[in-house]
């Protein structure tokens, strides 16, 4: 059979092989299609042909017509690069009033105001964040615990919306806080500004305080959701939680808790090497036991869903939404180019400004690898300055080792400071590589659902794309 | 296939002939095997000798027999994807030059060509 190849990789998975295009398009097939469609053994009368054809797996012509039907599905898979850097992260201090396990920040003393953010510092950063081309601005206050500086965030807050006078960008404040101090000041800031809060819950009363090392932690922020939800609205408020090697063993019981205080969706968020736990634990054993978690609270949500109760594993989502739409998306652990720059800069509190949130907590133990420099030097210079290049050697996994050839690449990301931080390598080693196992192991399981138990997951997981 | 002779109880050898896997498919083939062994390759006439080398414990026959299974389905596999990434490359660099193009032009080339027709 005469026929032209486009683009696209495969994988032997379970009893099947899955093919992908280069938009994200996907093909379940028997192991050797792709085998046999490189030796044109696939034939028009085949059931898999018009497949193929209408998929962008092959081509009648050498140049197929609707090429330029692709090329405008591949510009909009990438479109996350079109307005560059949108998240501009200001770490206001990494002064903590808790003292979570698993802090990746490496908080300190919520006395010791020598690691809080300068005016100078976000005068800069403001101006910097402002010099983005992006008509979109998001200004995330991140710490430590950034409500601790309540009359930095004020500043920062009112100074942007001056300047926005003139720029007329769409800005949206996000302030990351662990809720145990919103306090009426922060809660009217909020209100005034319409600044969204991102906060963390790890599950019930018994999980959450472990983490936090505090016995009333849990209480103080349940009651801190509660205040700001009934003063800024419950959309308004959205919380994250982190997987440590206790919230292993209690998936059920965390979805549970979520459910229980009035959320509809989670973010299983596995732990990062970063902070206080780098080198404190076995990480390959901890990702292979989070996959397992993964996949026993994804099951348990799903039975919830078909209880008919409403509720969403966002990182799920994520990886839906670059399956089964066209679509980008704005989470930069999934992103190709990688988010770090792209799409994120850290201005940190000492006056550096960062590729990412985690090159900021290598920064504090000592490691400056992806600091991009002062925030009183040139944005050109930070921007596309040397190491900004050197570190866009390694942001891309369609060049990268084992990721080029990998049939869920476009599902997929880079992430250089993971690779730098877990194998002291930007571009990574993918056969030892956790970020690798955790992606691939966590998108072939959703694959599996879709494959295997279409008509029971299908009806969820497009419920769960149309809310996002 | 590809057939094993074990050299001692930690190490293996194999011969893979050039005319039928190229020296990237190959080297793409024993990436994926890195994580427990070390690798050695080299070119003797028209035959890669391979030699690997468990990074720790020793060799089982099972062992043996599922090492030969996982770089065999490599070796085909990665045979495949080549001759895909050869044939589609030009097709790859025509269609992310049109996705990046800037959009005016590419606006212009829909307009002149539907011109044309």
């Amino acid at each position: 059979m005469n026929y032209s190849l486009f683009p696209f990789r495969f994988e032997r998975f379970e009893n099947s092989e899955v093919l992908v295009n280069e938009v994200g398009d996907f093909l379940v097939c028997s192991i050797g299609t792709a085998k046999k469609i490189v030796e044109r053994q696939i034939s028009e009368t085949d059931e898999i042909y018009k497949d193929l054809v209408s998929n962008h797996f092959i081509s009648t012509s050498p140049i197929p017509q609707l090429i330029d039907n692709l090329a405008t599905r591949y510009r909009t898979k990438k479109a996350f690069l079109d307005n560059f850097t949108a998240l501009h992260i200001f770490v206001m201090t990494i002064r903590c009033n808790q003292n979570c396990l698993y802090c990746q920040a490496s908080s300190k003393e919520s006395n010791q105001t020598i690691y809080d953010i300068s005016y100078e510092t976000l005068d800069y950063g403001i101006d910097l964040m402002f010099e983005s081309p992006s008509p979109y601005l998001t200004m995330e206050f991140q710490g430590g615990e950034p409500t601790l500086v309540y009359d930095k965030l004020k500043y920062a807050i009112e100074k942007s919306e001056t300047i926005n006078n003139l720029k007329n960008k769409n800005i949206t404040y996000v302030i990351c806080t662990n809720s145990v101090a919103l306090n009426d000041d922060v809660l009217t800031l909020c209100k005034n500004y319409n600044v969204l809060i991102s906060t963390s819950l790890d599950g019930p009363e018994f999980i959450h305080n472990q983490n936090r090392g505090r016995n009333d932690s849990y209480q103080k922020v349940l009651s801190g959701i509660s205040n700001a939800r009934s003063e800024l609205g419950k959309d308004k408020i959205s919380a994250l939680m982190t997987t440590s090697k206790l919230s292993l063993d209690y998936p059920k019981e965390i979805v549970d808790s979520y459910i229980e205080n009035g959320f509809a969706n989670i973010f299983l968020r596995a732990l990062n090497p970063y902070g206080l736990v780098y080198k404190a634990d076995d990480w390959n054993s901890y990702y292979s036991r989070f996959v397992d978690f993964y996949k026993s609270a994804l099951e348990y949500i799903i039975e919830k869903n078909k209880e008919g109760i409403y509720f969403e594993e966002s990182f799920t989502t994520l990886i839906l939404k670059k399956i089964l739409t066209p679509f980008s998306i704005g989470f930069v652990d999934l992103q190709s180019p990688a988010g770090l720059i792209n799409a994120v800069v850290v201005y940190n509190y000492d006056g550096y400004v960062y590729a990412s949130d985690e090159s900021r907590m290598l920064a504090e133990h000592n490691d400056f690898t992806f600091r991009l420099g002062s925030v009183k030097d040139k944005y050109s210079d930070l921007f596309y300055g040397k190491k900004a290049l050197e570190i866009a050697n390694t942001w891309s996994n369609e060049s990268l080792a084992g990721c080029s050839d990998c049939a869920f690449q476009v599902y997929c990301g880079a992430d250089p400071v993971r690779n730098y931080t877990t194998q002291n390598d930007m571009e990574g080693f993918r056969p030892t590589s956790s970020f690798c196992k955790k992606n691939k192991a966590i998108i072939q399981h959703i694959f599996s659902l879709i494959i295997n138990r279409n008509d029971e997951v299908m009806p969820i997981f497009k419920g769960w794309l149309n809310q996002n | 296939m590809i057939d094993f002779i074990q050299i001692d109880n930690k190490t293996v050898e194999c011969r893979v002939d050039s005319d039928i896997f190229n020296e990237r498919v190959i080297t793409k083939s024993l990436y994926w095997l890195s994580e427990n062994f070390n690798l050695y390759q080299e070119l003797s006439g028209k035959l890669f000798i391979i030699r690997i080398e468990l990074k720790t414990g020793t060799f089982v026959q099972s062992t043996i027999e599922e090492l030969k299974s996982h770089l065999n389905q490599n070796l085909i596999d990665f045979k495949t994807r080549d001759i895909i990434n050869q044939e589609t490359k030009s097709i790859r660099e025509i269609l992310l030059i049109k996705a990046f193009a800037n959009n005016d032009e590419f606006e212009d080339f829909n307009l002149i060509t539907n011109e044309q027709v």
